[in-house]
């Protein structure tokens, strides 16, 4: 084995320990390697601690997948003017308006500039004034996608938003059989598979934002799955290079 | 006698360059750990501004760019996460002040809640991306691995490295934790 090999081994069996997933067949090639190199109990022993750490923080709710501000207005700051205060300050927030209201005031720049983020807090697919805009892939944007194959009685209005650190689809519902579970899955072009998330059928229009691990780039289609993963109604969404990606 | 007029001096942080290199992830940080875009867009407006005011304690040979402003966000986090848990004053009777729990347990907490998810903000994406699997949503690498089609020991490997790298990260933000005095 290179020392390359080596390495990459050593970094793996620490990973597995301090995770807790040794397998059985490697257990004993950890307990060489750490026979041999004292080091590796005590960087388990950190790691370990530290991943508890990190566990023990994970956010309330589950984790929101990241929001991209817009592409900023024509910035005012320049290297000539030091002190003016950058566009991304200048926005339509609440308490911080006042304060760079002030700062905006005292040097003469007005205010209106907007930071976009995602639509928000309603849960509706369509964006707010300030969001992001562009073609499937844009981080932020809104991307309306169509359903097809659903139940008679069934709605689903449905749109993608790409995340710096995966795929955010925002779904709003109704006609689902009250109390049946169903998953919302995305695919990859060679059918790989991620859970999005799951909902309830409910009496009630259902809005919610579901969130995978997966940038843009890599969806091809969405999928919505009942308890028994058969498919209930799909999307294929268009094909996203890197380049569209980049906002 | 007339003097020359000095020229100002240079911005040692230039914030506009900062805010569209970093301001997408201190938004995602902020929308993640207040689980609120609306609050979390106005955190990303207070740490620019915090930033700015401050821009002058700035110093690109302590502390990266993404560091100090990382450092500001937090502490704008920590802020709205106590706004949203401040209730009304105990009354002043020392007895029973006495039967409250001391609330510096819990602010400690919060000061390391955050900054950790601060830390997994910073990594790299396919870093974070197991990270918040097997440490946020509770999977094991295997089932990352199927879900994902990535091979065991890739992700183990990158959760080996994603830790290393969350201290190198944890160990950064304490240095730039002094730097940004009150910011």
């Amino acid at each position: 084995m290179s020392t390359d090999e080596s390495a990459q081994r050593r970094a793996e069996l620490i990973a597995a320990a301090v995770a807790g997933s040794l397998a059985p067949e490697e257990e004993t090639e950890y307990a060489a390697l750490a026979a041999a190199d004292p080091s590796v109990a005590d960087e388990v022993t950190e790691l370990t601690a530290l991943l508890a750490r990190v566990s023990s923080a994970r956010p309330e709710p589950a984790p929101v997948l990241a929001v991209a501000p817009s592409s900023t207005p024509t910035p005012p700051g320049t290297a000539g003017h030091p002190d003016r205060v950058p566009s991304g300050l200048r926005t339509r927030g609440r308490a911080p308006v006042a304060v760079a209201a002030a700062v905006a005031g005292v040097l003469g720049l007005g205010l209106g500039a907007v930071l976009g983020v995602v639509a928000a807090g309603d849960g509706s697919p369509a964006p707010t004034e300030s969001a992001p805009v562009g073609p499937p892939g844009t981080l932020g944007a809104t991307e309306p996608i169509a359903f097809v194959g659903a139940p008679d009685g069934v709605r689903i209005d449905a749109a993608l938003v790409a995340h710096t650190w995966g795929t955010e689809t925002v779904l709003e519902m109704e006609g689902f059989p009250s109390g049946r579970a169903y998953e919302v899955v995305l695919l990859d072009a060679g059918g790989r598979v991620v859970s999005s998330g799951s909902f309830r059928g409910s009496t009630v229009p259902i809005d919610c934002r579901l969130n995978a691990a997966w940038l843009r780039e890599r969806v091809e289609a969405v999928e919505i799955r009942d308890g028994r993963g058969r498919v209930v109604a799909a999307s294929d969404v268009p094909t996203v290079t890197p380049d569209d990606a980049a906002g | 006698m007339t003097h020359a007029a000095e020229p100002a001096p240079a911005d040692p942080l230039d914030l506009e360059d900062a805010w569209d290199r970093h301001g997408a992830e201190i938004l995602g940080f902020a929308t993640t750990s207040l689980g609120d875009p609306a609050a979390a867009e106005d955190c990303v407006q207070e740490t620019f501004l915090r930033a700015w005011r401050a821009r002058h304690r700035f110093s690109g040979e302590r502390a990266s760019a993404r560091t100090w402003l990382f450092a500001i966000a937090r502490n704008v986090v920590v802020d709205a996460h106590r706004a949203r848990r401040r209730r009304p004053a105990p009354t002043p009777d020392d007895r029973l002040l006495r039967l409250v729990p001391s609330a510096e347990p819990e602010q400690a907490r919060l000061v390391d809640q955050v900054t950790l998810v601060a830390a997994v903000t910073r990594l790299r994406p396919e870093h974070r991306e197991v990270v918040v699997a097997v440490a946020w949503e509770g999977r094991s690498y295997d089932e990352v691995a199927a879900a994902t089609g990535v091979p065991l020991g890739t992700l183990r490997s990158r959760m080996y490295y994603a830790l290393r790298h969350l201290r190198e990260i944890l160990a950064e933000d304490v240095a730039a934790h002094d730097l940004i005095g009150g910011a």
